[in-house]
């Protein structure tokens, strides 16, 4: 491919793969199409892997770390939501602003690595949810433009409404809690103030998996070189530099803090900078280079298979959660702690909730699970024929399951107080727990003359938290969910008798 | 156009509209006197045919559809879409009646078709489930959702003593007819949901309903507005109810019952239920609250078996 095709090639996977990412925080978005985009992003590919052992994960996984090794930080710029973002704050504020060549902040960028990676040594991934580029994208799009794009829609649908045109619906506004807000809102605040002033130096001093990918594409086999006898040292690809990585003076560049944007390759004036493999020097030098860098992709990927392994060994640890009963984790998170010891955080689930059950966490969880989604039964419910969450998650958080499947899963049990009940209350009918329950585990018995009551079978409930959101009774509810810390199977309802599916009786009854 | 020629044309273009609108809305004169004298029937129970069919008949001896729209208007038709499941579920009104519906409200010359439930499980996914989405967009029905608050607005109950103001759906105010379009189901607390307790669905609040006195809420409401014409669609029903949770208690009955008359048409359903009319304390709280007759042998019953 020539040279100046490059840039054009980038641009338009960053492109795709951005909007792709966005429309799938959005119901509207097929189904089926909403997982694909997100395969694209390395760590919640590696949760995937290493917790759950899916194979699809791990091919993907070895690619993209294939393709740094020898291509260099390709995911920086091809498909990195994050990396889409800054671009375009950096494309708005382009003309007015030139880069230049810095040191890169090797220090920083260790110490933040190594940082995670304890973090995700001891079996939290709380710190991991706030570096981790893709959920911090996806906070991104359930803070700020999801709640744009809905304001929009909705005033639009209001007016549309009064010309009597019924083609938009009005969609749910996010909830907004400071406390989960304020990490989120110095992170985004960082990285914009950074991408203004100095373009992608989160990705190469914050970000853990830029570092992470830095070091494999340090020796990587296809490079971004000056060919010092045409340069002039004119310096205009320095002044492009997104990663601030070319020295035009010494004629040199930083291959690991490169994230393969390409704009350098269509300004030089004297063709003087390429992207092309290194074999091209000395031979033994070449095999040199090469067998360094597939030495340095193994023993990192050898590192992140001990990492995890210490990580198994170490996560069985009980989370500690003391104080009070944790809300349900939502259906095929297995137990609470597999759930919190995979969510990044990336809030997908809950965009993709069509019940608003899933809402962002405080303390629900204790510390370790802060701010990951919890079922809050006060918003809503989990509903019956629903599977999105498990569908979507793309760390596997909560494990894909079929309907029938998702179904049985027990993730709290039912619990009646006739003490709050309005029938018991206030001697009128009511119900309206045992007419959501989609399996029988509330239903309605004979009380004081017509009257009904609701009766519960905790073994037939499956804890989706149906009767205890419509539940009317004020100012606490008659019927609530109790958690199962760990999921079990709920039992399946015995019908009594099949009744007769046609009635040929004659005439009328009346 | 400068300024002052737009408001000229705005205000007569405004002045049109609210004159045609008013003449729009003003009845015929002796409509009610003509039905009298043609005798038709207060009630219609046809049997034995696809709901479309019986509906055809029914609406025919009832007088057409003509009766109660006419030309120009705006209709709902609210069929009850609560839950999601499919037709054969029998949660919902068969979505084959409510486009028959539709095609006749628009045959009678109707302006305007809204169809809407405010449902109870996720709105989306009833809409499609229950295949009355497909079939009123099919007929050209406008179909519109009921899941936010802003759709909306409040209204007083004249002479009611419980549910003395009320969220109402804005179609159900701005529409000309209002056609109300129930399935007959068993309920868990109230033992039968019909004509009446079907129009829970156009209200918000219904968790006031449940909280004050559902039955009696139930029977207050159409003290604000009572549908101009109610079919029941009891050709499929559910004896185990209201949600659908098994095929197995979905016993076909092959009826539809037409009237103006919510409470004997609750009545003559509660029959075809098999349900005490005794137990279904929101009947007599609507009869004694003058909403109808519960007395079927005061009426002109007309039994069609196709």
């Amino acid at each position: 491919m020539k040279k100046g095709k490059l840039k054009l090639l980038r641009v338009s996977i960053e492109v795709f793969f951005f909007v792709f990412i966005i429309f799938s925080f959005f119901r509207f978005f097929p189904e089926k199409l909403k997982t694909i985009p997100i395969k694209s992003q390395i760590i919640p590919l590696s949760i995937s892997f290493f917790f759950e052992g899916f194979l699809l994960s791990l091919f993907l996984l070895v690619l993209f770390l294939l393709i740094t090794a020898n291509f260099g930080r390709i995911y920086c710029s091809f498909f990195c939501p994050l990396g889409g973002f800054q671009d375009i704050l950096i494309r708005i504020k382009k003309k007015s602003s030139k880069f230049s060549h810095h040191k890169p902040l090797i220090t920083l960028k260790l110490t933040i690595l190594i940082f995670a990676i304890i973090s995700l040594i001891s079996g939290g991934l709380y710190f991991i949810s706030y570096l981790d580029p893709y959920s911090v994208f996806g906070k991104t799009v359930n803070y700020l433009l999801k709640p744009s794009i809905v304001l929009i829609n909705n005033s639009v649908e209001l007016a549309l409404r009064k010309f009597d045109i019924y083609w938009l619906s009005i969609l749910n506004l996010p909830t907004f809690n400071l406390l989960a807000l304020a990490p989120f809102i110095l992170i985004l605040g960082t990285i914009i103030y950074l991408s203004l002033k100095r373009g992608r130096l989160y990705c190469n001093s914050i970000c853990p998996l830029g570092t992470f990918l830095g070091i494999l594409s340090v020796r990587c086999l296809y490079r971004i070189e000056i060919d010092k006898t045409d340069c002039t040292s004119c310096g205009i690809c320095e002044s492009v530099c997104k990663g601030e990585c070319i020295n035009s003076k010494d004629k040199i560049v930083d291959n690991s803090s490169c994230i393969r944007c390409f704009n350098c390759l269509n300004v030089c004036p004297s063709s003087a900078i390429n992207y092309k493999p290194s074999i091209k020097k000395e031979k033994s030098k070449s095999e040199k280079t090469q067998n360094i860098s597939r030495r340095n992709f193994l023993y990192s990927f050898l590192g992140i298979l001990g990492f995890s392994g210490l990580n198994l060994l170490l996560r069985n640890k009980k989370t500690p959660i003391k104080t009070y009963t944790p809300p349900p984790t939502p259906p095929g998170s297995i137990s609470l702690d597999e759930y919190i010891s995979k969510c990044t955080a990336c809030y997908l689930c809950i965009n993709n909730c069509p019940t608003n059950v899933l809402q962002p966490s405080l303390f629900h969880y204790g510390l370790k699970g802060m701010f990951i989604p919890y079922m809050d039964f006060y918003s809503g419910y989990c509903a019956y024929e629903c599977t999105q969450c498990l569908d979507v998650c793309p760390t596997d958080a909560i494990i894909p399951h079929t309907k029938e499947e998702k179904k049985k899963i027990q993730i709290g049990r039912v619990k009646f107080i006739k003490d709050f009940c309005v029938v018991y209350q206030n001697n009128t009918n009511c119900g309206a727990c045992a007419e959501i329950c989609p399996t029988a585990a509330v239903t309605m018995i004979p009380y004081k003359g017509v009257l009904r009551i609701p009766t519960t079978r905790p073994s037939l409930c499956i804890g989706c938290g149906a009767c205890q959101n419509v539940c009317p009774a004020e100012p606490e509810k008659a019927i609530v969910v109790e958690t199962n810390i760990l999921h079990r199977e709920a039992k399946t309802p015995q019908r009594k008798r099949a009744r007769k599916r046609e009635e040929t009786e004659k005439g009328f009854p009346f | 156009m400068n300024r002052r020629d737009f408001f000229k044309k705005a205000f007569s273009l405004a002045a049109v509209v609210g004159i045609s609108s008013i003449v729009k809305s003003t009845p015929l004169l002796g409509a009610e006197e003509d039905s009298k004298n043609k005798k038709i029937p207060d009630l219609i129970a046809v049997k034995n045919g696809t709901p479309e069919k019986m509906f055809d008949k029914g609406i025919a001896a009832l007088g057409g559809m003509k009766t109660f729209i006419r030309k120009g208007q705006t209709v709902v038709v609210k069929p009850n879409i609560a839950w999601i499941a499919n037709p054969e579920g029998a949660a919902d009104t068969n979505p084959a009646l409510v486009k028959r519906i539709i095609e006749h409200c628009f045959d009678a010359g109707a302006s305007r078709v809204y169809v809407f439930d405010h449902t109870c499980n996720d709105c989306f996914t009833t809409y499609r489930v229950s295949g009355i989405e497909k079939a009123a967009k099919e007929a050209n029905a406008k179909v519109v959702h009921a899941n936010k608050e802003s759709y909306y607005q409040e209204v007083r109950v004249p002479g009611a003593h419980t549910l003395k103001q009320v969220k109402v759906h804005e179609l159900i105010l701005e529409s000309d007819v209002f056609i109300n379009v129930p399935i007959l189901k068993h309920h868990g607390s109230t033992r039968m949901t019909c004509a009446l307790k079907n129009l829970m669905g156009v209200v918000w609040d219904r968790g006031y309903y449940h909280r004050t006195d559902l039955d009696r809420c139930i029977a207050e409401f159409p003290l604000y507005r009572k549908p101009d014409l109610t079919i029941v669609d009891a050709y499929n029903i559910l004896t185990d109810g209201p949600r659908s949770r098994s095929l197995k208690d979905v016993v076909r009955k092959g009826m539809q019952l037409l009237s103006k008359d919510m409470v004997a048409l609750d009545v003559a359903s509660s029959k075809i239920l098999g349900e005490k009319v005794e137990n279904i304390k929101y009947i007599k709280i609507g009869s004694v609250l003058g909403l109808g007759t519960s007395n079927l042998e005061e009426l002109n019953i007309k039994r069609i078996t196709l």
